[in-house]
């Protein structure tokens, strides 16, 4: 839950455009103003193709954006949970660990000490020696959910991946990943699943045609949309 | 991350990850590692009986001369050709974390580099057998290879950050690698030719650095001051030019590539 009016983030007059972009003269997503409170969960919802995903890569700080600016409290860092970073399938796990370890921002002495407890949530029973190409998706699915959640930073981007895996592994990492939203990160969650963003989000963003359509207290926006939807339908 | 974290940072990534590329190279193949050695010295057999048996144009001296020229090309080569598509390749990371661009051409020179550090002992010990090699000798070839690695840094980045913005860049530097190879004086001797025509060679730094290795190494003199620093100012200058671009371009890349 949110602490105080803390922000951790904070957007102002965010635009981004892609030049062969060819609706609203380029621009993805503009004039977007918000803050993140520290420990909060925002949820951002809207349609394909809104401009969520794109803002997720400038908030990781991945992109520039073409306008405005995102400021984050220092020391902090912000980066996507991710599962498809950079596997190397003709190494073993414990150098994968390492190598998708430190591409998230862990440094060699902390995956040093964080390695068996990687190693034990993702629960794989192997041979050391055996290759990360031999897994299967699922058993990759665990390693690299395992590795992301370890090097998660203080601000917490996540798109649309709320389980991995398969069978019993599939809730123990939706439950990890609620957890970790739950617990004292700031986190902003992108999902079209309505029930999960009532579930888990403080506050809500809606983003619409590239701009914020709404954005204030979980029902009331989620209200909003909704009833937008069926309009549409209708 | 204030930039000695951000340097301690990124130099343990860049270590780690030759260590991991090299060692998924090598469980690649049935011969692992030997290959590091095997394809320099199929390549140098090939270029060998070429100009040796076929058109018979080599000199008592030729291995020697070929073998300096060969190897040091092959990790030129193996450089500027892996380290200016290193950022097209590694979009697949570049879409989900944030990293400074430039490190990627760093991974791939770490990678080429290491694998020359192997096969040049080779080069060195069959050198030492053929020619003899003075340890005064090994200390001047250390300025020619920080000069050689400079040009290198700066030509591999420069090129790294152009190809995901400019595509059209690729075949040119594909095309570009070969006739560098043909203008270096790998083959023959930039001495023998006269001497306007011996200017324009040497106007191609890597001719300048190839020649410096061959009279060290063959001939036992001392490095040219003069050369090191016209190879020193142009790795400065490609260097700067490859900064410039990786503040401009660094965080605009991710949208170029996706």
């Amino acid at each position: 839950m949110a602490r105080g009016d803390q922000h951790i983030l904070t957007v102002t007059d965010l635009g981004i455009r892609y030049k062969d972009y060819t609706q609203r003269d380029g621009w993805v997503l503009s004039n977007l103003n918000f803050e993140l409170q520290h420990g909060e969960t925002l949820g951002v919802i809207g349609r394909n193709g809104a401009g969520k995903s794109s803002l997720l890569s400038v908030l990781a700080g991945i992109t520039l954006p073409d306008a405005g600016r995102v400021v984050r409290q220092p020391k902090t860092r912000a980066s996507l949970l991710t599962i498809n970073v950079g596997f190397m399938p003709d190494l073993p796990a414990r150098e994968n660990i390492f190598v998708i370890g430190m591409l998230l921002g862990l440094s060699h002495r902390e995956i040093t000490n964080r390695h068996d407890e990687i190693m034990a949530f993702a629960d794989l029973e192997i041979d050391p020696k055996q290759k990360l190409g031999t897994f299967s998706s699922g058993m990759r699915a665990r390693l690299a959910l395992a590795i992301a959640l370890a090097a998660a930073p203080e601000i917490i981007l996540i798109d649309e991946m709320l389980g991995v895996g398969d069978g019993e592994f599939r809730t123990k990492s939706s439950q990890a990943i609620h957890d970790v939203i739950k617990a004292d990160r700031s986190v902003v969650l992108v999902a079209h699943d309505l029930t999960t963003v009532q579930q888990l989000c403080d506050r809500v963003m809606w983003i619409e045609e590239g701009t914020i359509r709404c954005i204030g207290e979980t029902e009331s926006v989620l209200e909003a949309y909704n009833t937008f939807l069926n309009n549409k339908l209708a | 991350m204030n930039l000695r974290a951000a340097l301690r940072r990124y130099s343990e990534l860049v270590v780690y990850k030759t260590y991991a590329e090299l060692k998924a190279e090598a469980s690649t193949y049935f011969l692992g590692m030997a290959w590091w050695i095997l394809e320099p010295a199929l390549y140098l057999l090939a270029f060998y009986g070429i100009f040796q048996w076929g058109t018979r144009q080599g000199e008592d001296d030729f291995i020697p001369f070929l073998l300096v020229g060969l190897i040091h090309w092959k990790w030129t080569a193996s450089c500027l050709s892996n380290g200016s598509v290193s950022i097209l390749h590694a979009r697949g990371i570049i879409a989900q974390v944030y990293l400074p661009k430039i490190v990627f051409p760093v991974f791939s020179l770490a990678i080429s580099t290491t694998k020359f550090l192997i096969i040049l002992v080779l080069m060195l010990s069959v050198i030492a057998y053929l020619k003899g090699l003075s340890i005064t000798a090994l200390l001047w070839l250390l300025p020619v290879y920080m000069t050689h690695l400079l040009l290198l840094f700066g030509l591999a980045s420069t090129l790294a950050i152009l190809v995901p913005v400019i595509p059209d860049l690729q075949p040119i530097i594909d095309n570009g690698i070969i006739v560098l190879m043909l203008v270096s004086g790998i083959f023959f001797n930039i001495d023998s030719f006269p001497e306007d025509a011996q200017f324009w060679f040497y106007s191609n730094p890597f001719a300048v650095l190839f020649s410096e290795y061959r009279n060290i190494l063959l001939a036992g003199l001392p490095p040219k001051l003069s050369s090191l620093a016209y190879v020193t100012v142009i790795g400065v200058f490609m260097s700067a030019v490859a900064t410039w671009l990786h503040v401009r371009l660094n965080r605009r890349i991710p949208r170029v590539l996706f």
